[in-house]
């Protein structure tokens, strides 16, 4: 620098050879930073092609089912006649429907709610207070409750059924951890989901007896695991019945 | 300088800075999100807010890290010093708004009161790789919070430049800290070898550039003078020192000194600049004042005190010549009370 190119911040113009140097160097800085942006976000990993119909409120009409987990079972016409869908019943924010279904297993219901579906399987995010009772009289379930597929030893993560199906993207692994904790603690079901390339199975998890198992598998969530169970088909639901306590941690 | 507390002295230049800067921010922002949505149709637009705001306020953190090493090799840099607090008011609320929207995402809406969520969800404290990144990224967020609220020169004055440039060098454990949160969570779940690669380089250029910096530092500070005769140090010949307002530094009993020459007169001030301990021997002398590299205060040559109105004012040395030499009082005359003759 000579003494002409003292730079003082306070006085209105920087000498002409600081304001060019500047000039170059502001307009290289954001050169640099705009290829940032553009390299890390063109190079995040996929995200699934999961749906949440955020703020479509929906109804729907169905029979409520508890077991293994809270559902509404919905008949759905289609070109080979009517087939039945179960669709998983959760309650806004990180929160479970099990008190929605509590002592209405098999009652007729109306349901305001937000669809949430990701691939063959659907839930519905129910409105404050979107459950009408239709028939109180229970009915017993249109197809046989599970058909047993045999045991599986599985590779995968646990993951909460609510982001997983489409509220939120990503969500499984390290980052969406925490948010997948509070949501399974807070009563919305656990999945375990083995992914193989961009195709992923997707199990409901419960206990080798059927129970939930939300609390007891926090310490597992949105990690690398080897399950073994038994492995049911349930509509369109794969369920897994595995005792957490046999949980294993797989080689990363 | 300014004597009045304002939120920002605005001149031409300020405005460059922040039209450049803020014109930068917005332009990271929206390249990420749009070429975000355009790639990766399928992903949420808060995610790629979240995943915006967060890397481009690690982006903009190098930057800020990397302007002082640079400046001290590079002078023609130091506007970039000027208003580097502008900068670092933009990197937090930019990392306050990643932060903000992970908090709605991840921690609200559950049975935890979200800060105890944070703390509270991944309780893997003891095990590196599973630790909950996420208490980090809270950790450098709350001291960047402290840092952009004290940053105004208001701080800088009731705290004491010492003491507000310690409390500003929490920066380095934020950094850490924010190297920690993107190591132990985004390079986790993401394989992107630019990520990786822009941590690990980044990483190892700040490094770098601060030891590079700090060695040229350490060898300018290393040049040994003469023992003190009669109090006095033998530091340069007079012919030796610039004539055109560059000033010479000398590190005598420890304290560095800056010098000046004007004619066959010669300066002695304390190189440290009251406001935030700049290297006044790296300014200019312009007229009667020593003017700060950094953010231009100015101390009268011969008093070490800033011109009325402002009341700053540094140590001055005693000088003498003795054969064509400059010899420097190794003791300090105290810093004066400004505009009233005595000592501070």
């Amino acid at each position: 620098m000579t003494k002409d190119d003292f730079y003082v911040g306070y006085q209105d113009r920087a000498p002409v050879s600081v304001g060019g140097t500047m000039r170059r160097v502001a307009v290289a800085l954001i050169v640099v930073a705009v290829a940032l942006a553009a390299g890390l976000t063109a190079e995040q990993d996929p995200f699934n092609d999961a749906v949440f119909e955020f703020l479509e409120v929906k109804t729907f009409e169905g029979v409520l089912r508890s077991d293994p987990v809270p559902m509404l079972e919905v008949t759905r016409p289609s070109s080979e006649g009517a087939s039945v869908s179960s669709y998983l019943l959760v309650k806004l924010g990180k929160h479970g429907a099990d008190d929605l279904v509590d002592g209405r297993e098999g009652q007729r219901a109306r349901i305001d709610g937000t669809l949430v579906y990701n691939g063959a399987v659907t839930l519905i995010e129910v409105a404050d207070g979107g459950v009408e009772i239709l028939d109180g009289t229970p009915s017993s379930r249109a197809e046989p409750a599970r058909r047993l597929l045999g045991s599986r030893r599985l590779v995968g993560e646990i993951v909460d059924s609510k982001c997983w199906l489409g509220v939120m993207k990503p969500a499984r692994l390290k980052t969406h951890r925490a948010c997948a904790i509070n949501c399974i603690a807070g009563g919305i079901p656990p999945l375990f989901v083995v992914t193989n390339g961009d195709d992923a199975d997707v199990y409901l998890l419960v206990g080798s007896d059927g129970r939930t198992v939300n609390a007891e598998v926090l310490d597992f969530v949105g990690e690398s695991l080897i399950v073994t169970g038994d492995v049911a088909m349930m509509g369109e639901w794969l369920v897994l019945s595995a005792e957490p306590t046999g949980f294993t941690p797989a080689a990363p | 300088m300014s004597l009045n507390y304002r939120a920002v002295g605005w001149n031409r230049q300020k405005r460059l800075y922040d039209t450049a800067l803020v014109t930068g921010i917005v332009l990271y922002l929206a390249v990420f999100i749009a070429i975000g949505l355009t790639t990766h149709p399928e992903a949420s637009a808060e995610v790629l807010m979240i995943r915006g705001f967060g890397s481009g306020a690690f982006v903009l953190l190098h930057v800020i890290l990397a302007i002082g090493p640079a400046c001290r090799l590079a002078p023609r840099l130091l506007p970039l010093l000027y208003n580097r607090r502008h900068m670092g008011v933009a990197m937090f609320s930019m990392a306050l708004v990643h932060g903000a929207l992970s908090m709605l995402m991840y921690h609200t809406q559950g049975d935890l009161n979200p800060i105890v969520s944070l703390f509270a969800s991944n309780t893997h404290y003891d095990d590196l790789m599973r630790f909950p990144f996420q208490t980090l990224g809270f950790f450098a967020l709350v001291i960047l919070a402290f840092m952009a609220a004290t940053s105004h020169d208001f701080w800088l004055a009731n705290l004491s430049a010492p003491t507000w440039k310690a409390l500003h060098m929490l920066v380095y454990v934020a950094y850490a800290a924010l190297v920690m949160h993107v190591a132990l969570g985004a390079l986790q779940a993401e394989s992107s070898p630019l990520l990786s690669g822009f941590v690990v380089v980044g990483f190892a250029g700040l490094a770098a550039l601060h030891l590079f910096a700090g060695l040229r530092e350490t060898g300018r500070r290393d040049r040994s003078l003469a023992a003190p005769r009669d109090g006095f140090v033998d530091v340069i010949a007079l012919d030796e020192l610039p004539i055109d307002g560059h000033g010479h530094v000398a590190c005598l009993s420890g304290e560095r000194v800056a010098i000046f020459r004007d004619g066959d007169e010669v300066f002695a001030l304390s190189n440290a600049c009251q406001h935030q301990n700049g290297p006044l021997g790296e300014g200019r002398l312009i007229g009667d004042c020593v003017t700060c590299p950094w953010h231009g205060y100015e101390y009268e040559r011969t008093t070490g005190v800033s011109p009325a109105p402002f009341t700053e004012s540094v140590p001055t040395f005693a000088v003498e010549l003795r054969d064509g030499r400059v010899w420097i009082d190794a003791k300090p005359r105290p810093a004066r009370d400004a505009h009233h003759g005595g000592e501070a």
